[in-house]
């Protein structure tokens, strides 16, 4: 049977002797794990996404009467700890598991069982913190947890133990997946696929994954220590009794730091597959991208106290960590020319996957001057905590991130599913997502220069900010509509006849020699590999890269 | 500031001198008429010939210009400066000049050799230089050494040796072999960049002074101790991450043009294959 | 197992044992930020009790240092058993690592309480317990895993050639081992 026959008879793999939902719950196929973890994931998305439209009606007037301040408290907090913990990085290690097997030629992860494991424990712990709605209420310490706020005097009921149960399942699953990423791409690559052929996603996978084990045994450690606080009677962060308020931040930001690198480089990687295939044009400057990612990820361990320059450091530490933040912001700037360059000079297609790629690319810029801002000491103390906080996180992990994600889900849909994703509705998605963000996030920075802080639940008449909200919430709506045509999309497409096309984009790694859906055993043929485009290579011999190259 | 550059503030110190000397001049023989008696070294180019004499030199600026006497009487940051000197600029300096034939020649016995092949191993390694470093930060070690000359001396070619087997792992023989596991030189640079953030940030965090010597030092050049301390765990903070940052991206970018190159000359690539 | 039976396993491979290398760089992360916020806290922190620790309060830490070198001992010689393939000096180094350990692991609990802390004596109690009692808990999961490779070593499961469990359990316990010793020149002799 041909491998195209074979993905007819028998989507996402082979028939298994376990009936329907029973076969997904026991299958440790990486490829249907990675389907439950972006399903998963987007189910949450959802849940946080409307948090933020429930905090958006809430504040699109002055003295707003949606939500209860504690209500609004709760919802901040989960929509942040659910945008974080339980889509972005979930969505990314759903892409992963299903790509990077594939991408490498192997057949599967190095520990499947530990996959399906990773997978479980991250729905567990998803659904225990959601349990904490309805044992009293859920966290709403902000999704950074302050000590001495999360301490028992002030955070009365059981949800700060409950958030911090959360972490360390998800550390768990997060560091087991890591593991296996690492182990799998060390070790199970294809013959000829050296580090230098290796596709930027995968690179962007494995720097993530080791940023990860780093990083989060920190925030294991301020987790099992607040628990140990609450629970125990220990005074790791009570000031009165020899703790430390600070400590809190430290071991976080630790962690916290590296997390926002490990949140944004799997997007990055995605986009340098997809920019390329849309310019027909290998990436410009592997070696260059392939570095600076790794310089991201060594550099990130070091500048966590820009968190922290409003806590009253001394100026001379103030300065260096002022420099240091520039700093990190020179390997990001290489990405950016990286992918512009691959895009002059070649032949454009802007499909959907492209677009998103694009507004990746713009949004991301824009994220990051704020974030280069915000190095800035003076300004920094001027607008540290107010919204222009909130309009740099927003632009670099839903302008940077979550384009990116979409971007990878209408582009590796046909690989995953057989048949294509509407492109009608895919730009109709992609420009009211575009717009709809430029409306939420652009005034934030104009609220935060006026002085709105965050996290708050209201704010009274007079003070001017209430256009400006109004628009954002507006904004809101219209990324709303514009993820709602995203779920049309999706399920219109899927109920489209299956076409089980191999390569419809004409692209050029390897993922995309298997069959759509790959049969269980992805290659049937573990394919030989001699440049970092193996399948432009196999379609045009003549042109192949490693015939190019000197 | 006559005080301080003065001909008076320099320390001429005879076994410094002699030892830079001896260094230098035997590094020369060694190089020079040395290497053409035994036919099968290769010939250092000058530009890593230049490195090893660099490394003297950031020794004769740590040990002989006014950074020491400073360092040793009046601020923590000099000190400090004088020992990442000491540890991140003149060990790896004299190692990239160190062509691959000479631990051989100077190592002839088994037995030296193999005590170095085990020294030199990445985890070993690594626990001895960061170990030694820590070591000698605690408080109580710090100050011993600086009312004692001796264990100050001590103190500085313990750091010079370790740091020597510390960078060992990353520079190694030149020219390297093909089938070195670059790779893994950059996880080791990356994973020291842990200790040393770790002692540099206990240090400029401290709310309170960590080093008597230097509450009760004479003049401080009108810097408050705190200050002082301060920039001297900063000092050791972001210079020493960038260093080993530098060296993990120079590491990395050869590798990776090998990787990228491997194809055109022919060699079959080094990967582990699937079943 | 039969020999035709063990033939028929899966060789051992450098996968199972990169993994572990990555579990324990987690772990000496984890164990890193611990001993780290007590630092952070004791040089904040002006009347640590500890400064000065009398030769009596050192005893029975540093006899329970030498039990762990001890046991690290015992499972290095578990592991060179095996490659020799003497199986009984196999069972015998696991069987007295796993003893050694489950002395120390008392030795700490009866230390904390002789020493009348309790985790709320401040922050230096919490301290204590969070450290030593993290490190105890890494110690028992060790020991499980020796228990587990005992079990299996009486059962005929290894070989010269196939070992990997009790490798990986022997690296897990030097780990917990070196782990100790920086926690006790940490919380003990500085």
């Amino acid at each position: 049977m041909t491998a195209q026959a074979q993905a007819q008879a028998h989507p996402y793999g082979t028939a298994s002797e376990k009936a329907g939902i029973l076969d997904w719950v026991m299958t440790v196929d990486h490829k249907k794990i990675g389907i439950m973890y972006m399903v998963t994931a987007f189910a949450f998305f959802l849940i946080g996404g409307t948090f933020a439209l429930l905090m958006r009606l809430q504040l699109a007037q002055p003295n707003g009467r949606v939500l209860s301040n504690a209500t609004y408290n709760e919802i901040f907090t989960m929509h942040g700890t659910t945008m974080i913990f339980l889509v972005v990085m979930p969505l990314a290690a759903g892409l992963g598991n299903y790509l990077v097997p594939l991408m490498i030629g192997a057949r599967d992860m190095a520990f499947p069982k530990l996959n399906a494991l990773g997978y479980w424990v991250f729905l567990f712990a998803g659904i225990f913190l959601y349990s904490s709605f309805a044992f009293g209420g859920a966290p709403d310490t902000g999704w950074f947890s302050y000590a001495p706020l999360t301490e028992k005097p002030f955070s009365v009921g059981h949800a700060m133990d409950f958030w911090a149960l959360a972490i360390l399942l998800l550390g768990l699953a997060t560091t087991t997946g890591s593991l296996n990423f690492i182990v799998t791409i060390l070790q199970l690559r294809a013959p000829g696929m050296t580090f230098g052929r290796l596709p930027v996603f995968v690179w962007t996978i494995l720097v993530t994954s080791f940023l990860a084990v780093f990083a989060l045994p920190s925030l294991t450690t301020a987790g099992g220590l607040l628990l140990l606080d609450r629970q125990v009677g220990t005074h790791f962060f009570n000031v009165a009794q020899g703790g430390s308020a600070l400590l809190w931040q430290h071991l976080f930001w630790f962690f916290g730091h590296p997390e926002v690198y490990i949140l944004i480089l799997p997007a990055m990687g995605m986009i340098s597959e997809i920019i390329p295939v849309f310019s027909r044009q290998p990436i410009f400057g592997y070696k260059a991208i392939v570095l600076s990612a790794i310089a991201i990820g060594i550099l990130g361990f070091t500048v966590w106290a820009h968190h922290m320059f409003a806590t009253g450091m001394p100026n001379a530490t103030l300065a260096v960590f002022s420099a240091d933040s520039f700093l990190i912001g020179v390997p990001t700037g290489i990405k950016i020319f990286s992918w512009l360059g691959t895009m002059w000079g070649g032949k454009l297609r802007f499909k959907t996957p492209m677009l998103f790629a694009v507004g990746f690319v713009a949004l991301f810029l824009v994220g990051g001057l704020d974030g280069v801002h915000l190095a800035v000491i003076p300004v920094d103390w001027q607008v540290t905590d107010s919204y222009y906080v909130v309009a740099h996180i927003h632009y670099v992990l839903f302008g940077g991130a979550i384009f990116g994600l979409f971007g990878a889900l209408y582009y590796w849909f046909p690989k995953i599913t057989g048949r294509m994703m509407g492109e009608g509705l895919g730009k109709w998605n992609f420009w009211l997502m575009f717009i709809g963000m430029n409306l939420v996030f652009m005034p934030m920075h104009v609220l935060g220069l006026l002085g709105m802080p965050r996290r708050i639940y209201t704010y009274g008449d007079g003070l001017g900010w209430g256009i400006w909200n109004l628009i954002e919430t507006i904004g809101a709506f219209v990324v709303a509509l514009g993820i709602l045509l995203f779920m049309v999309n999706f399920v219109v497409s899927l109920r489209k006849p299956a076409t089980y096309e191999a390569d419809p984009w004409d692209a050029f790694t390897l993922e995309w020699k298997a069959s759509s859906p790959p049969a269980a055993y992805n290659f049937a043929e573990i394919p030989t590999v001699k440049s970092l485009r193996p399948l432009w290579d196999e379609k045009h011999p003549d042109l192949a890269d490693w015939r190019v190259r000197e | 500031m006559s005080l301080l550059f003065g001909p008076g503030s320099w320390a001429w110190e005879p076994s410094v001198l002699i030892g830079l000397l001896a260094t230098s001049v035997g590094y020369a023989v060694l190089v020079g008429p040395l290497r053409r008696r035994h036919h099968s070294g290769e010939r250092v180019p000058v530009g890593r010939q230049l490195c090893f004499y660099a490394g003297v030199l950031s020794v004769f600026v740590a040990m002989v210009s006014p950074l020491d006497t400073i360092g040793d009487e009046q601020l923590f940051s000099a000190h400090m400066a004088q020992h990442m000197l000491l540890t991140f600029v003149a060990p790896p300096l004299w190692l990239l000049g160190l062509p691959a034939w000479m631990p051989g020649l100077l190592a002839r016995r088994d037995r030296l050799a193999r005590v170095g092949v085990r020294l030199t191993r990445p985890a070993v390694a690594f626990v001895i230089f960061n170990g030694t470093m820590w070591a000698w930060h605690v408080p109580f070690a710090y100050d011993a050494a600086l009312r004692s000359e001796p264990l100050h001396i001590v103190e500085h070619l313990t750091f010079m040796a370790t740091a020597v087997i510390g960078w060992w792992p990353v520079i190694q023989s030149w020219p390297a072999a093909d089938d070195d596991p670059r790779p893994w030189r950059i996880l080791y640079l990356f994973l020291s960049t842990f200790p040393c953030t770790a002692l540099a940030a206990v240090i400029t965090l401290s709310p309170r002074q960590l080093y008597t010597f230097y509450a009760n030092a004479p003049l401080q050049l009108g810097v408050s101790p705190m200050l002082d301390q301060q920039v001297g765990g900063l000092l050791m903070w972001l210079p020493a991450d960038m260093i080993l940052i530098l060296a993990a991206l120079i590491v990395g970018n050869r590798w990776l043009a090998d990787q990228t190159g491997r194809y055109a000359q022919g060699h079959p690539p080094k990967v582990a294959t699937s079943e | 197992m039969s020999s035709q039976a063990l033939a028929a396993r899966p060789r051992d491979d450098g996968k199972e044992r990169t993994a572990l290398y990555i579990v324990l760089a987690a772990e000496a992360v984890f164990f890193g930020t611990l001993i780290l916020s007590y630092l952070y806290l004791r040089v904040g922190q002006f009347d640590w009790p500890f400064n000065h620790p009398t030769l009596s309060q050192l005893i029975i830490p540093a006899l329970n240092t030498a039990i762990l070198l001890l046991s690290g001992v015992s499972a290095w010689g578990s592991e060179r058993a095996i490659l020799e393939a003497r199986e009984g000096r196999l069972r015998l180094g696991l069987l007295v690592t796993l003893l050694l350990g489950l002395v120390f692991v008392a030795g700490q609990v009866f230390e904390f309480n002789r020493a009348g802390m309790r985790p709320s004596d401040q922050a230096f109690g919490g301290v204590f317990f969070a450290l030593m009692g993290f490190h105890a808990l890494h110690v028992l999961a060790g020991i499980v895993i020796l228990a587990i490779n005992l079990v299996r070593a009486f059962a005929g499961d290894f070989s010269p050639a196939r070992h990997m469990a009790v490798s990986l359990g022997s690296w897990f316990w030097y780990f917990v081992v070196a782990v100790w010793l920086v926690l006790f020149a940490a919380l003990f002799l500085i």
